[in-house]
């Protein structure tokens, strides 16, 4: 059998990081590792087709050879409950007959779960049945953002293990530099106290989970006037300039990162911008910039991005980018960083907990039911 | 001196000379034959074998002799070809006029930048690229596009509008103003407002160095030079760009980043450069310096013939400062003997509507003659029975009699007195046609009197200063990819210079708060430090005066849930823990990296109204101790701390120590890129000042 390990997680926790990172490991190791992910959630059709995101890019990172279909069988819309059917059968062949051709052959096979632990519970084809079915072990992921994520950890143990999941441990995902200490300390005491194991605590890059100059550009469809070259560079919130040039100058030398967006034509705000080095500038309205001040940010290194809409539009499409969703394509920028963070915060003894054990028994048997 | 070549060149050749009329390179070649220029000309052109009666060669490594001066207007992609091949033949300097380098974007700044490497390869210099040229009366030289040439004079310009220089040329020459030379800085690529400034300086024939400047690069090399120039002779520079649209287009025409026109005004203040609100004004400075002497003290005396213009004259003088002397009861008794009854002795003189030469000439002897009387300015209407010609040859005779204090006439009118005015200018005597205008003119010459007689000091240097610490709080800031310090970071960034900052400790939790309370003294302060609130009064983030260790600790609980609560995102580093102190007068310490001028320091009122009042005073790092007590004595505030209604002063000692440490910091560590402290707690007399809030930005890495 499979030695599996079934990722899941609160909303926006770090389980796709989190699968990136086994999988680079098992590989170390000299695995044979697949990657599966059941049930899917997808915002955009792709040819005709919802695609989860995740997927397209786990396929494309890793290079996959499955199909998508094979990958990800189910992927569910914002209306899903009557499609699924109340026998669902159907959906539940058609996972187990995906699971089985995912797993041929395989060592290791990472599982996704689908976007919260509960989807799907009405169907029974939610985390605790399905863990059920592959005879998985599930890692929890929790963002540690603050005291609640103790609690949370505890609510989600409970109720896992009362649907009778094979729990392993947490991992506290995203947690920020001044919480690190406390996350490590009195929250990591708290959890041991109600016997949950803290598997590892990663703290917050914020390179992985801020959208890069080019993700801009992408969502905003925007024109780039200058520094082609940078567009790898991050950015950590917004700034919108209609005050005089003095106070965005001093607004933007006590950011770091930060985009400035303004028309084309407050050439004395983008001067200004400029000598604070920003990730970029955002020009609304279509409207060009002088050629001296586009030759000035090319020598700078800062992008110059020209958008056709206002002020508001823009803004409003930037918000998507808010949140953890990282569209595609994912930077090498940011999935090397991803292996890199999952190695070294994640306690890979707890995480290959029986894997000695597993790979005694396999050697032995060639085909059994002994769990991993 | 070290642009020889451009002021004073042996030979000359015109690249893209033309041999059509209406062409750049025919206006130049043909311009520089007129203006009497004694070297030799060589036009080049590989297409002509003469023009204009002098041979024409293919390349300027064709030609025999030494060329020191090499004018280029030929299409810009071929410029580099023809600057290598001067430099191969040894000219001294270029004067690009062409254009299509910075100017146009990006390929253009790469021609550009090449073109400067080849200066470079040949030390050779460079004017431009595309300006139009300059002009020199002494030589005499005209590579520009000016139709004539001035009359010979002592006015050096230079101008960062090529467009607009050629207009004042124009100007000049129907003014009849006297001229000296006319620099066009084009591109700025290689020489630069400063390096013509020094070369105008050495010059004995220039008297008064007067600019248009849209943008400055190199801000502390101009105040460096500038504040040895003006020693020597006055400089006057009207500035571009200074309104937010100005700006705006000036960015537009440069591509340079204008800066804040705070910051030139008190950089000039610094320099002693002398700021002319219009083109206009520009050059009555200019003529005024050149031809009339500084006064030597205050007090200047009007002689009007009529009312208005005299009142008006008089408003404007006090507007600005300029004190009209008090005429002696002597000198008043003298000049009612002769004067009819119904004349103004006091100042201004009126010697009334009818007045001929004879009251102006007597009147104008009288009142120079009078020791307290150190200018006149002679305010003439044209009347009916008004014999201006001959009031403007007394004028003119007074000059000649009294040397050494300046004389300034207002001929209102048109044609009536246009005789007399050019009568009056030939003779350098500058005549303008309404009061404002003189007036404003003899208060640039106090100005400049008084830039003269300010002694240059060093800036003070505190050596109990701790560099390391300030380095470490730095360098441990940047580890963890801030650019904002922490309060606690802040307060031992200035407490390391020297500046009593309260002793803080920075805590997690309230037991350690309690702890810390202890070691520093009731009554204590709590602060949330966070590099994401700015203003931490207003979100619950302070509390004050609390005097037991459960007061702390309640307290330090409402600050926690209250930050929370009101702004959950900002990052906690924890709470800072100090010791009270007093109350006392609040001001305010900042500082902002200038782009162009560096660090400038601010003084004023300070408390939580600041940004409201703005009662405040600038002053260019390194300062030194005049400059610090001059900042303080600018503003409102300062009568407050002198102490007003029986209370007694403030500490202004300590606060000018605060100002000169704040000073030695900010050029210490250039990574201070913007510092707040506010406010500055300051005790009576003698019992020193607090620096109760500082807040420290870096520089990006």
């Amino acid at each position: 059998m499979v030695y599996t390990r079934y990722i899941s997680g609160t909303k926006f926790s770090g389980k796709t990081a989190l699968c990136l990172g086994l999988f680079n490991k098992f590989n170390e190791m000299g695995m044979k590792v697949g990657y599966f992910k059941p049930v899917g959630q997808g915002h955009k059709a792709v040819e005709g087709k919802l695609q989860d995101p995740d997927v397209l890019m786990m396929k494309e990172v890793i290079g996959l050879s499955e199909p998508l279909e094979e990958l990800c069988p189910i992927i569910l819309g914002s209306h899903y409950l009557d499609l699924i059917g109340e026998s669902c059968v159907d959906s539940r062949n058609k996972v187990l007959d995906a699971y089985r051709k995912v797993s041929e052959g395989k060592d290791v096979l990472i599982i996704e779960a689908a976007q919260t632990p509960e989807l799907l519970s009405c169907s029974n084809l939610d985390l605790s049945s399905l863990s059920k079915e592959f005879g998985a072990k599930v890692i929890f992921s929790i963002k540690g953002d603050n005291d609640s994520s103790a609690d949370k950890a505890l609510l989600y143990r409970d109720y896992l293990t009362g649907k009778g999941v094979d729990f392993l441990g947490v991992v506290i995902n995203f947690v920020p530099f001044h919480q690190l200490e406390r996350m490590r300390g009195v929250v990591n005491n708290v959890l041991e106290r109600c016997q949950i194991r803290v598997l590892g605590v990663v703290p917050d890059h914020r390179e992985l989970t801020l959208p890069t100059v080019q993700e801009v550009v992408n969502v905003l469809d925007a024109e780039v006037l200058a520094g082609k070259r940078k567009l790898e560079r991050i950015v950590d919130n917004y700034l919108v300039g209609a005050m005089a040039p003095e106070a965005a100058m001093s607004w933007l030398r006590k950011s770091v990162d930060r985009a400035f967006i303004t028309g084309g034509d407050r050439t004395d705000l983008v001067l200004m911008a400029l000598e604070t080095k920003p990730s970029a500038i955002i020009l609304t309205g279509n409207i060009y910039p002088p050629t001296q001040v586009i030759s000035s940010a090319d020598s700078k290194g800062v992008p110059l991005l020209l958008v056709p809409d206002d002020t508001f539009t823009t803004v409003t499409k930037l918000e998507v980018l808010d949140g953890r969703i990282v569209p595609m394509p994912m930077s090498t920028k940011k999935i090397q960083l991803t292996r890199k963070i999952m190695s070294e915060y994640i306690d890979w003894g707890l995480i290959l907990d029986g894997f000695e054990n597993w790979k005694r028994n396999k050697k032995r048997m060639t085909r059994g039911t002994q769990k991993p | 001196m070290e642009l020889e070549a451009i002021f004073r060149p042996r030979s000359v050749a015109v690249v893209g000379t033309s041999r059509t009329p209406g062409k750049v390179g025919y206006i130049l070649t043909k311009n520089m034959m007129d203006s009497g220029f004694g070297g030799e000309i060589y036009p080049i052109n590989p297409e002509a074998t003469d023009i204009l009666g002098l041979r024409c060669y293919r390349s300027v490594l064709d030609v025999p002799g030494v060329i020191d001066l090499a004018v280029i207007t030929i299409p810009s992609a071929s410029v580099l070809q023809v600057a290598d091949e001067c430099g191969r033949k040894g000219v001294r300097a270029l004067v690009v006029i062409s254009a299509g380098f910075k100017e146009i974007g990006h390929d253009g700044a790469v021609l550009e930048q090449q073109l400067l490497e080849i200066g470079k390869k040949y030390d050779m210099r460079i004017q431009g690229p595309n300006c139009l040229g300059l002009i020199n009366t002494e030589t005499p030289l005209n590579l520009s596009f000016a139709a004539g040439m001035p009359r010979k004079g002592r006015i050096g310009f230079i101008s960062q509008s090529g467009a607009l220089g050629t207009a004042v040329l124009d100007w000049i020459v129907k003014e009849n103003i006297g001229f000296h030379s006319f620099i066009s800085l084009g591109n700025k690529a290689d020489l630069d407002e400063v390096d013509f400034i020094e070369a105008m300086a050495e010059d004995d024939d220039i008297g008064v160095i007067l600019l248009y400047l849209e943008s400055i690069e190199k801000g502390r090399k101009f105040i460096d030079t500038a504040t040895k120039v003006v020693k020597k002779k006055p400089v006057i520079v009207l500035k571009g760009g200074t309104s937010s649209a100005g700006a705006r287009a000036a960015g537009s025409h440069t591509g340079a980043l204008v800066g804040s026109f705070l910051a030139y005004q008190t950089a000039f203040n610094k320099a002693g450069v002398i700021l002319a609100q219009s083109v206009e004004e520009l050059f009555d400075y200019g003529v005024a310096f050149t031809e009339q002497p500084l006064p030597n003290g205050e007090g200047i005396a009007i002689i009007t013939n009529a009312g208005g213009p005299g009142i008006l004259a008089t408003d404007l003088a006090e507007k600005l400062g300029v004190k009209l002397a008090s005429l002696s009861s002597d000198l008043q008794n003298r000049l009612r003997q002769s004067l009819p009854p119904a004349s103004a002795t006091g100042n201004p003189v009126d010697v009334l509507g009818d007045a001929r030469a004879d009251r102006y000439r007597f009147a104008l002897n009288e009142v120079l003659a009078d020791g307290s009387v150190n200018a006149a300015i002679v305010l003439l209407t044209p009347q009916a029975m008004t014999e201006s010609l001959e009031i403007a040859r007394s004028i003119v005779e007074a000059k000649t009699a009294v040397a050494d204090k300046p004389i300034l006439a207002v001929f209102m009118g048109g044609r009536a007195v246009e005789d007399a005015s050019r009568l009056l200018v030939e003779n350098g005597v500058p005549c303008f046609d309404f009061p404002e205008k003189a007036i404003q003119t003899i208060s640039a010459l106090y100005t400049y009197k008084r830039f003269l007689s300010k002694s240059a000091t060093e800036p003070a240097i505190f050596d109990d200063v701790d560099k390391d610490s300030v380095k470490g709080i730095i360098a441990s800031a940047r580890e963890d990819g801030r650019v904002v310090l922490l309060s606690t970071e802040a307060a031992d960034v200035v407490g390391a210079y020297g500046m009593p900052a309260p002793a803080n400790r920075l805590v997690d939790n309230a037991e350690e708060a309690v702890k810390a309370a202890e070691e520093l003294g009731y009554p204590i302060v709590l602060r949330i430090v966070s590099p994401d609130i700015l203003h931490k009064t207003d979100i619950g983030g302070v509390a004050l005066n609390l005097n037991s260790p459960e007061e702390i600790r309640q307290a330090f609980d409402r600050i926690i849930t209250s930050v929370s609560m009101l702004m959950p995102k900002a990052r906690i580093y924890g709470v800072m823990v100090y010791h009270m102190v007093p109350k006392g007068m609040e001001m305010i310490i900042g500082m902002s990296q200038d782009v162009q001028f560096g660090p400038l320091i601010m003084f004023g009122l300070g408390g939580i109204y600041v940004n409201f009042l703005k009662d405040v005073s600038f002053r260019l790092a390194p300062m030194s101790e005049p400059e610090a007590r001059g900042m303080m004595e600018e503003t409102k505030a300062y009568t407050l701390l002198k102490g007003i209604r029986g209370e007694e002063a403030s500490d202004i000692e300590a606060l000018k120590d605060m100002l000169l440490r704040v000073s030695q910091l900010v050029m210490d560590f250039p990574e201070i890129v913007e510092m707040d402290i506010n406010p500055v707690i300051v005790y009576g007399e003698g019992k020193g000042c607090y620096a109760l809030d500082v807040k420290i930005t870096l520089t990006k890495v």
